[in-house]
């Protein structure tokens, strides 16, 4: 029974969840979790940096979307993929739990680009790539991973953020551009 | 992954393989699920969908309640019975009448219209031991999925 769920679209499992008995509805979002569950885990896991926090924000992001659905929500219609409400969701989450564990969020390191070791002819050190990301914004490289790590399209990205489309283009473009603009990786865009 | 199967209308960049893959490594963080959080989640779900019709924790406390009541009140469940008996009744008297409503044979839940419910039903039907043809709930679920166009807004 449960492996025909597995086999349903997000469409139809929402449409289970917002109108099918109890049975079948359980089922559903049981099929929704685990088909989503790792992509909210690691979405979460962004912003806290902390394995117990990623977990709380998991089960309060999964709460909220329970919450769309009837009895106490009116239900859910998917414009997009589901990952453009839960990302959102996961964040907020993610932020909301390191306040109260009374943190700031982590955006991904904050190397700086001095000190760095010396550039090889073949490839450049692992650390100097990470540090030219550690200087984009915060904006910027929520885009970047958004687009290139979640493989969402720019409409989905821009439905995710709840900016608009020009926005998301722009700062793609930007982080890009940053990118290559660093001596120590133009090559990698440039070869 | 991304790196090579953007759309050109989306996206004319892309992103080099070695610094998509420290995008990745830091970006893509291998976090283990917990099957505690899991059983909690799923529980929460549970108990959130018990009050809607068709749940069996549902069906079970009421029959358990009416079992309760039932000792105290035989003479109510009489006079269900024979409330339903007349129901029935009339039901049938109605019937050739052809006054009943003419069914979609796959309308499983009689709901008006043949949706994934109504494949769904059949398999609940099947798995309670009912004979129902595999092969019937993939015919239905394969037209179900034909029929039902994506949705619209959110």
């Amino acid at each position: 029974m449960k492996r025909a769920y597995d086999g349903l679209s997000d469409e139809a499992l929402v449409e289970i969840c917002n109108r099918g008995a109890a049975d079948d509805a359980a089922h559903a979002f049981e099929a929704l979790y685990r088909r989503h569950r790792d992509y909210v885990l690691r979405v979460a896991m962004r912003f806290v940096r902390d394995r117990d926090l990623a977990y709380d924000a998991l089960q309060e992001t999964f709460a909220y979307l329970l919450r769309k659905f009837p009895p106490q929500g009116a239900g859910l219609v998917l414009t997009a993929r589901l990952q453009t409400l839960l990302y959102p969701a996961a964040k907020h989450c993610a932020i909301s739990a390191l306040r109260k564990a009374g943190r700031e969020a982590d955006h991904g390191g904050d190397d700086a680009l001095e000190n760095l070791p010396a550039e090889t002819a073949d490839a450049p050190d692992p650390r100097v790539i990470d540090a030219a990301l550690a200087r984009l914004s915060a904006e910027r490289r929520e885009v970047l991973t958004l687009r290139f790590v979640d493989d969402l399209s720019l409409a989905e990205i821009a439905a995710a953020l709840g900016v608009p489309l020009g926005t998301v283009k722009s700062r793609l473009h930007l982080a890009l551009k940053q990118l290559r603009e660093i001596p120590e990786i133009r090559d990698l865009f440039d070869p | 992954m991304s790196r090579d199967n953007l759309n050109s209308n989306d996206a004319p960049d892309r992103l080099p393989e070695a610094v998509l893959a420290r995008l990745e490594a830091a970006e893509r963080p291998n976090v283990r699920p917990d099957a505690d959080v899991d059983a909690a989640v799923l529980a929460a779900a549970r108990a959130y969908f018990a009050g809607r019709a068709g749940s069996s924790s549902v069906r079970r406390g009421a029959s358990s309640r009416v079992r309760r009541g039932a000792r105290r009140r035989p003479a109510r469940w009489a006079a269900y019975a024979a409330a339903a008996s007349v129901v029935l009744a009339a039901l049938l008297l109605v019937r050739p009448l052809g006054l009943f409503t003419t069914y979609d044979p796959d309308d499983i839940d009689r709901s008006g219209r043949v949706d994934i419910l109504d494949a769904f039903a059949l398999a609940r039907m099947r798995a309670e031991g009912e004979p129902v043809a595999e092969t019937r709930i993939d015919a239905l679920a394969a037209r179900v999925v034909a029929l039902e166009p994506r949705s619209g807004a959110r």
